[in-house]
């Protein structure tokens, strides 16, 4: 298992050529998707944004539908997005049982082999036979996805226990229709998503995002997280989460060594009693006296970092810039645990990771 | 000098401001660049406390705020406490989140004003 910072710079490697990648491992419901649908709203055109969004939903609803609560234990549903050029991958596993898988297997087996035309005529046919499954599907959900997705669904199963399978599914997108012909015959293979579940499972992962930082791609992620905190024996827990993540984040953007686009990762993994929350990203400048900063917080005692925090902020509202210059100060005093920094020079310039892990109360 | 009314936002509060000397904050504040949130609040209060300057109460009712609203909020007091003719702030907290009660508590710590404290 990969612990710490080292985590940063191994999805640095998994996620190089993704413009764009989340994934979300837990246990959903309903609310998420409104909330993920917002993430697809980078810049694609209008008519790919309407299909993205469509698929998000439908793709997300089919593990809600298909889903078996019975066999769902712990974190074993996924969600992901991968925009890698020319496609916006959408992948999605969860749980299924035989009969399930059966149902399923059918389904697509014949949806795969069908054109869009024939596709439009399938979903009629069902429609009107009706034959509604027990949960409330008749395919029709996979229909319309096969309908705007351009490209046959993939599909794995994998067995984990006798009545017990994975169900991993990917619907591949095509965001830049120009792209050369090679290019959009060849979709990432599912079974590279299969070892990102691995990977997120192996390491106890269950969150990760790399793309731009700005206010609005972040958004829909704090919602989700602040949606996760409504439990209320979970929110002081989900509070804590939210508030580290809102700082780590607002770091990102704050320091990034590229005005506009302002890339990084984020990614929250499972600790022993909590969890641990890291960012990494190129930074302007090279981080000069960061490290002896984070050295002499972390030496602090509660009351001491109370008293810098106070003074820091007094004094910050006297400049005119935005920066409270507070924020690594409070998620250390918060939480009390040691923040983990490392700066990396290469080629592009300074690569900055942060990480701190939050106790659970 | 009229009243002024700052809608909320999925990042920001909302903020009422009363020629009367009431000002109310509420919601949540998150956004990275508070400072371009609040200027409104902040000019507006500068004209108050040159044209008007009566007794101000400030009532916040905040779910949560990110360390650069912190920033502005402690601005917004700041101006309060040097500038008018007395005041103070009513701090609402959810019942469930002690963080917030300390949050204001620490806030009070920096400043003259009085502060009074409910639980929702």
């Amino acid at each position: 298992m990969v612990k710490g910072l080292n985590l940063i710079g191994l999805l640095r490697k998994c996620f190089f050529e993704d413009k764009i990648c989340m994934f979300y491992r837990g246990n959903f419901d309903d609310t998420f998707t409104d909330k993920l649908i917002s993430l697809a709203d980078y810049d694609v055109e209008k008519k790919a944004k309407k299909r993205i969004s469509f698929l998000m939903s439908e793709s997300f609803q089919n593990i809600i539908r298909h889903g078996n609560d019975e066999l769902s234990t712990q974190n074993n549903n996924l969600f992901g997005i991968r925009a890698v050029a020319p496609f916006l991958d959408i992948f999605s596993s969860n749980l299924v049982n035989n009969k399930d898988k059966a149902f399923l297997e059918e389904k697509l087996d014949v949806i795969n082999k069908l054109d869009k035309d024939q596709l439009k005529a399938y979903y009629n046919k069902v429609l009107e036979e009706g034959s509604l499954s027990k949960k409330g599907g008749a395919g029709l959900g996979l229909i319309e996805m096969a309908k705007k997705s351009q490209k046959p669904i993939q599909v794995e199963f994998r067995k984990l226990e006798n009545d017990v399978f994975a169900f991993n599914m990917q619907i591949d997108l095509i965001v830049d229709e120009h792209a050369s012909a090679e290019l959009l015959s060849n979709p990432m293979s599912i079974e590279e998503n299969t070892s990102m579940y691995d990977l997120m499972v192996d390491n106890n992962m269950i969150f990760l995002y790399k793309g731009d930082f700005t206010d609005e791609t972040i958004s829909p992620m704090l919602n989700i997280l602040e949606g996760n905190t409504g439990d209320k024996s979970k929110s002081k827990n989900g509070y804590k989460i939210y508030h580290a993540a809102v700082e780590l984040m607002q770091n990102v953007i704050r320091h990034s060594s590229n005005a506009e686009t302002k890339e990084g990762i984020f990614a929250i993994n499972e600790a022993k009693n909590g969890c641990y929350l890291c960012t990494g990203n190129y930074i302007a400048g090279q981080g000069k006296g960061l490290e002896e900063h984070v050295k002499k917080i972390n030496s602090m005692n509660k009351e001491e970092l109370d008293a810098l925090y106070r003074q820091q902020l007094k004094a910050s509202v006297k400049l005119p810039n935005n920066n409270a210059g507070v924020g690594l100060i409070d998620l250390r005093r918060s939480f009390m645990t040691p923040l983990e920094v490392k700066l990396v020079e290469d080629k592009i310039g300074t690569y900055l990771t942060i990480g701190i892990e939050i106790p659970f109360s | 000098m009229d009243n002024k009314i700052i809608k909320a936002t999925e990042l920001g509060p909302e903020i009422i401001l009363e020629t009367t000397g009431n000002i109310k904050i509420s919601g949540k504040s998150r956004m990275e660049d508070a400072s371009l949130y609040y200027k409104e609040m902040h000019d507006w209060l500068g004209n108050y406390l040159q044209d008007v300057n009566t007794s101000i109460t400030v009532v916040m009712e905040l779910s949560y705020f990110n360390s650069s609203s912190a920033k502005q909020l402690l601005k917004l007091l700041m101006s309060i406490d040097e500038g008018s003719s007395g005041g103070k702030v009513i701090w609402i907290y959810p019942a469930d989140n002690d963080t917030l009660l300390e949050r204001g508590q620490e806030l009070k710590i920096m400043l003259d004003l009085p502060f009074e404290y409910q639980s929702k």
